[in-house]
């Protein structure tokens, strides 16, 4: 018969067992029940020239990556899972975004990658590449590197500076079929050479010449009066601006009001005219932006569920973007339209894939003509605009903008 | 090139060279006086665009009312930094250097945390289009040009006919003489301090309004202020105005000849030359350190 002391240290035991049992029982059943995440890392301009749309970028996205959640996220081969968004700041510049990069892909092991924004896309590219890691732009500057035949693994989920650009023409087209020339303002950010000949042939095809050659500035230019002063010389029946951000466009059009250009600025960025109106001061008349504008009439639905979240997250009236966040909300789309996590069987199911909804509307695959590869999602575009008396109003939807 | 366009880049160069005066004055008076690289020049001139935004336009005060507020409660931050931020490594290029760049980045850090998703300008401190014939001039930049120039007369004034701007002079010019004459060396760094901060707040508060707010309007505060002192000359506050002018020209005129980011470039590249030809500036002496 067992003693006293030995009975008692069996029945410590077998409570300790029961006790360990249930822990890691629940445990174990409580992650199993749990959906699974994928990690998406996020390239942001978080500080920098760049930090303003970037530090916006940021609040956009993790809307976008809370819609999708809340939808149930992405239900791969039965399996849930949701969006785990992880942002790295890649400083404004080529080498932050390698950093970033390299940070993402080895120490954070992120599974797929957003951004970076605007022309930075051929910084991330090669790493990208080298690890077979699907990467979502969030804007394209037709760089060599950023999106064509050597980047299969790249996305293009936004319309970029060519769907921009058709967008803008057709906007002039119907509301200033006067304008039949065109002075060219942009910044110089290494992109101007390839673009030139493609902006120049989008013009064309619709009756508008270009005025002598591209006025050009440094991205991190202070002072743009002699800019303007250059520009106000150009003698055209507008001015065309295809990459920019506020901070250029504001002051550009404040200078040029100064030297008394009252001629009409055509901005094909997504910086509000709200926005713009804040650097030009009383110089801020006659500019379109291709910005949403809430509560606009034919707003898709999902732009409106975006604008109302972003907004609980930001302050009512802060800008928006829409270009990484754009990524932030196909991406998922393409994995569940794949049915598979692996960038062999993304790519594979790719050219199966049509349309795809986006914040904007209903998107299409395209963009075989102009990037060499069929990896953009081409989607419509609003328009806003500020009057002669500088009053702000919507320009109207372009539904069929489209990258060939 | 037209007359338009060349009258057009002059009156550019002007008000280009009123803006780099204005901004580097402070820190033209800090490293001449304490040998001090004032890295953080740039924060106060970018704090004081913010202040005087948040007194014209979120307290809705009197903007010019705003301006002098702004400069009042910013040179308060002179004698505060000189006192445990510079006294203790007096004349100490490195530690200085250090803690300078520590203050940027601390407070650099803050304000794009809290304010860099927000597009802001101050408004307008003069409104309205001066026109000449074909030559148009707005109010705003003339207004700015007009007050760089009389702070930069104000402050030749201080230091060549005021006994406190002779003591700062015989300070910057040899420290231990200076002692044994009895100068208050830190009373004299203090004040130093306290103009250098009023004038990057009248800066920031002027060009905040004409070229907006951002937590990184600093950043070529301090580039283009060490170009002007050292084009200008260690020690010589006067030859601010002309490596004002040289540089503000270069930024005026290069751009109508060439595009993009080469005119960044080649605008080092002149300094450098100027630099080659007269390794002290236009009227400066070796630096101490």
């Amino acid at each position: 018969m067992l003693s006293k002391k030995r009975v008692h240290s069996f029945r410590v035991v077998v409570a300790v067992l029961a006790v360990a049992f249930f822990v890691f029982g629940t445990v174990a059943s409580h992650a199993a029940s749990e959906p699974k995440k994928i990690r998406v890392g996020l390239l942001v301009g978080l500080t920098g020239w760049f930090s303003v749309p970037g530090n916006i970028e940021l609040t956009e996205c993790k809307t976008a990556t809370e819609m999708v959640n809340d939808r149930g996220g992405v239900t791969i081969k039965g399996e849930k899972y949701l969006i785990d968004l992880v942002p790295e700041d890649m400083k404004s510049s080529n080498e932050g975004t390698t950093a970033a990069v390299n940070k993402l892909i080895y120490d954070d092991k992120v599974q797929f990658i957003i951004g970076p924004s605007a022309f930075w896309g051929p910084a991330s590219a090669p790493l990208c590449e080298a690890n077979k890691m699907i990467n979502v732009l969030g804007y394209c500057a037709n760089t060599p590197g950023e999106l064509d035949k050597n980047t299969p693994h790249r996305l293009l989920a936004e319309d970029g500076t060519m769907g921009h650009t058709y967008a803008l023409i057709k906007f002039i087209k119907k509301n200033h079929p006067n304008v039949k020339s065109v002075a060219i303002v942009n910044a110089d950010d290494g992109a101007v050479p390839y673009l030139k000949p493609l902006i120049a042939k989008a013009l064309q095809e619709n009756g508008i010449s270009v005025a002598g050659d591209w006025v050009l500035f440094p991205n991190e230019l202070v002072d743009f009066s002699p800019i303007a002063s250059k520009l106000a010389a150009v003698k055209a029946d507008a001015i065309f601006h295809p990459n920019g951000i506020d901070r250029h466009v504001g002051p550009i059009l404040k200078g040029l009001r100064e030297t008394g250009d009252e001629r009409w600025y055509f901005y094909a960025g997504v910086s509000p005219c709200s926005n713009i109106k804040t650097f030009a001061g009383a110089g801020a008349r006659k500019v379109v932006s291709l910005a949403p504008t809430p509560g606009a009439p034919g707003n898709p639905p999902q732009l409106e569920e975006f604008i109302k979240k972003y907004f609980a997250k930001s302050k009512p009236g802060a800008a928006l973007i829409i270009q990484n966040s754009s990524a932030a909300y196909v991406l998922p789309q393409i994995l569940q339209a794949a049915q598979s996590l692996n960038a062999d069987d993304i790519l594979k199911a790719l050219p199966k894939i049509g349309n795809v909804e986006t914040l904007w509307g209903p998107g299409h695959m395209a963009g075989e003509k102009t990037y060499g590869i069929r990896n953009a999602v081409v989607h419509p575009l609003p328009s806003q605009y500020l009057d002669d008396k500088g009053v702000q109003k919507f320009g109207g939807w372009m539904t069929d903008v489209n990258v060939p | 090139m037209t007359l338009t366009l060349f009258v057009g880049a002059i009156i550019n160069m002007l008000f280009l060279a009123s803006m780099y005066i204005l901004i580097a004055l402070g820190f033209a008076l800090l490293f001449s006086i304490m040998e001090l690289l004032h890295v953080a020049h740039g924060v106060i001139y970018m704090l004081g665009g913010y202040l005087c935004y948040s007194l014209s336009v979120t307290l809705g005060m009197n903007q010019w009312l705003s301006l002098v507020l702004t400069v009042g409660i910013i040179c308060c931050f002179g004698p505060v930094l000189e006192r445990f931020f510079f006294r203790p490594f007096f004349r100490d290029f490195d530690r200085t250097l250090l803690v300078g760049i520590g203050i940027s980045t601390i407070i650099e850090t803050t304000m794009a945390l809290s304010k860099s998703n927000e597009a802001q300008s101050l408004r307008a401190f003069a409104t309205g289009i001066l026109k000449m014939g074909p030559i148009s001039v707005s109010n705003e930049r003339l207004v700015t040009f007009l007050i760089g120039a009389l702070l930069l007369l104000a402050v030749m004034w201080l230091i060549h006919r005021t006994k406190v701007g002779l003591q700062m002079q015989a300070v910057g010019q040899d420290l231990e003489a200076s002692l044994l004459q009895g100068i208050n060396i830190y009373r004299i760094s203090a004040l130093a301090c306290v103009i250098a901060c009023g004038l990057a707040a009248v800066a920031g508060s002027l060009l905040g309004a004409y070229m907006g707010l951002g937590p990184f309007m600093g950043d070529f505060v301090f580039q283009k202020a060490l170009v002007l002192v050292v084009l200008g000359g260690i020690g010589s506050i006067g030859g601010i105005f002309v490596a004002g002018l040289v540089v503000g020209g270069i930024d005026a005129f290069l751009p109508l000849f060439i595009s993009g980011s080469a005119t960044s470039a080649l605008a080092i590249g002149i300094i450098i030359v100027v630099l080659l030809l007269r390794p002290k500036g236009f009227f400066g002496r070796e630096m101490g350190f």
